[in-house]
């Protein structure tokens, strides 16, 4: 048994039951009232939010009645133009339409005038008044076994109802389901303003959001000119910077001070080993690239040293009286001419250099400060 | 019904197109802010750099300066002695627009002393990079006679320029 959506009745502030020739209705403020038509009891006001219960047994072809016609059988004119002009304001409730109850469960709806019940079979309605209606339904109930569950929904009081084995509740619990709704509204019609309004919130925040991105591009923007202004290179700072940093990296110009330093060291240890030279070249083993050593090239004059016996100790001697050459070597050459070359580690050299320029820079301040004093003494001596 | 799916609409639109600005918009922004950082760290740089172009000015020739005439008159190219570009960049290029070097030789006959006042003068100047300094290695040209106590002296090295229309630190 498929058991449709249950509607919560409380949701409809008015609520208004017709019955066949009584109608019984429940004000959003206000006590209970019965009358001849729902129209008489009811307004535009409380039109707007109505639940309107009505019993439309099928027709004998078995075809669903109009509501209209259900509501008025005899003028229903005017029950439709109210119908349409209020649209879906009026829930339009068909109580013949209720879902099939449980098994051996029964229940019965007692309003108007009416004894309206439904069990897993049918529904069924009766007419009554509130003078007969215990009696009434006492008849109902003899038609179901003892055993079946009896759920009453009726606002009616009378003494005698607590003799009948039966649960009374008031209508504010009756089991509403969607079947009864005729009328109720699509998804689309229920959430139609809420979506629209939904979309347009979307819609505004969505703006607000990338105008406020682009707002924040924009200054982003301005801030970047301003500090590259600020660099005060423009463009083409980063290009005269990578062209600065190649130079830099080649450090060609680090070491360039030393190459007469080291020519006037091998010329001295050439004078004092007593090395016959022909020629010397001190060179940048790489032209190109920079480099943290020097190549000094040393060859003498033809023939001036024959054999190992005289080339070894003068290169050993011209290596002890150099203080630039780090170590020299005999390049196999087959000339006539003894041909050295020696490696000069142009790091240490520039180290070297540079200590030795701070201690006789240090030297010379102290001695400079000393000499006015001893100028002094030399005075007040002569002065005695 | 009609508000509903203007309502769907409106919110397919805006989701959608406006997604993808404002996902555009925060690429752009990132890019933005990574330029932003770059213009700081540039300004910062620049500060630095702008100490290093002068730096870098004081130990290279100024372009002009670097002519064969001006060089030979500001080191006092003794007699006997050739300078000569064994190659010169073109200070027009773009690539050259900002530094460029040029390799030059020095060759002749002169004595030791003379020779070795060169070579320290040369290191002196702005400018100039020696790589190679030879004593006595080349043959005289035929039909000279070094004295006794002179040799050919053969001087390589390079020369450093920097175009100042176009490295100019701010003020």
């Amino acid at each position: 048994m498929a058991t449709a959506a249950r509607v919560n009745v409380n949701k409809f502030k008015n609520r208004c039951f017709v019955g066949l020739n009584r109608v019984e209705y429940y004000p959003e403020s206000g006590e209970m009232l019965f009358a001849d038509n729902w129209k008489d009891v009811t307004d535009d006001q409380s039109r707007r939010n109505l639940m309107l219960g009505y019993f439309a047994p099928r027709d004998i072809d078995g075809a669903d009645v109009d509501p209209a016609t259900a509501l008025s059988p005899n003028d229903h004119e005017e029950d439709q133009m109210i119908l349409m002009h209020h649209g879906r304001n009026i829930s339009l409730f068909d109580f013949c339409r209720a879902s099939k109850t449980a098994p051996n469960t029964m229940n019965v709806m007692i309003v108007a005038d009416i004894i309206f019940h439904w069990d897993m079979v049918d529904s069924y309605i009766q007419p009554t008044s509130e003078e007969t209606w215990i009696k009434d339904l006492q008849q109902v109930f003899k038609a179901y076994p003892k055993s079946t569950k009896k759920n009453v929904y009726t606002n009616w009081e009378n003494e005698k109802k607590a003799e009948l084995e039966a649960d009374f509740m008031p209508l504010d619990q009756l089991p509403l389901d969607t079947n009864m709704w005729l009328n109720k509204p699509t998804i689309q019609e229920r959430f139609g303003t809420p979506v629209l309004l939904l979309g347009m919130a979307i819609a505004g925040g969505m703006y607000f959001l990338i105008d406020t991105q682009e707002g924040e591009i924009a200054d982003i923007r301005r801030r970047a000119a301003i500090e590259r202004q600020a660099s005060g290179f423009g463009e083409d700072f980063r290009q005269i910077m990578t062209q600065v940093q190649e130079q830099e990296q080649e450090q060609f110009m680090r070491y360039r001070y030393l190459y007469s330093t080291i020519l006037k060291d091998i010329a001295m240890a050439v004078q004092k080993s007593g090395f016959e030279v022909n020629d010397f070249k001190v060179e940048n083993p790489t032209p190109n690239a920079p480099s943290d050593v020097a190549l000094v090239t040393i060859a003498s004059k033809p023939k001036a040293y024959r054999g190992y016996q005289e080339q070894e100790p003068i290169a050993r001697e011209l290596v002890k009286q150099s203080v630039t050459l780090h170590e020299i070597r005999k390049p196999p050459m087959d000339r006539e001419s003894l041909t050295l070359e020696g490696l000069v580690l142009l790091d240490e050299l520039d180290a070297a250099i540079r200590k030795h320029s701070q201690s006789a820079k240090l030297l010379e301040d102290i001695s400079s400060a000393q000499k006015p004093k001893n100028d002094d003494e030399t005075t007040a001596e002569e002065g005695k | 019904m009609v508000q509903f799916t203007i309502g769907l609409i409106l919110i397919a639109i805006s989701l959608i197109f406006g997604g993808v600005q404002f996902l555009e918009n925060n690429t752009i922004l990132q890019v933005q802010q990574k330029q932003l950082d770059q213009a700081r760290s540039d300004k910062e740089a620049a500060g630095r750099f702008a100490k290093k172009i002068e730096t870098i000015k004081e130990v290279t020739l100024r372009k002009g300066e670097d002519q064969k005439l001006n060089i030979e008159r500001a080191i006092a190219l003794p007699q006997r002695l050739e300078f000569r570009y064994t190659s010169e960049a073109d200070a027009n290029s773009p690539e050259n627009q900002y530094f460029y070097r040029h390799n030059f030789e020095i060759a002749g006959i002169t004595n030791f002393y003379t020779g070795l006042q060169l070579i320290n003068k040369l290191e002196n100047m702005n400018g100039f990079v020696i790589y190679s300094a030879c004593f006595g290695c080349l043959t005289p040209p035929s039909g000279t006679e070094p004295a006794e106590n002179e040799k050919m002296i053969q001087i390589k090295g390079t020369v450093y320029v920097y175009n100042p229309e176009n490295v100019n630190a701010p003020s």
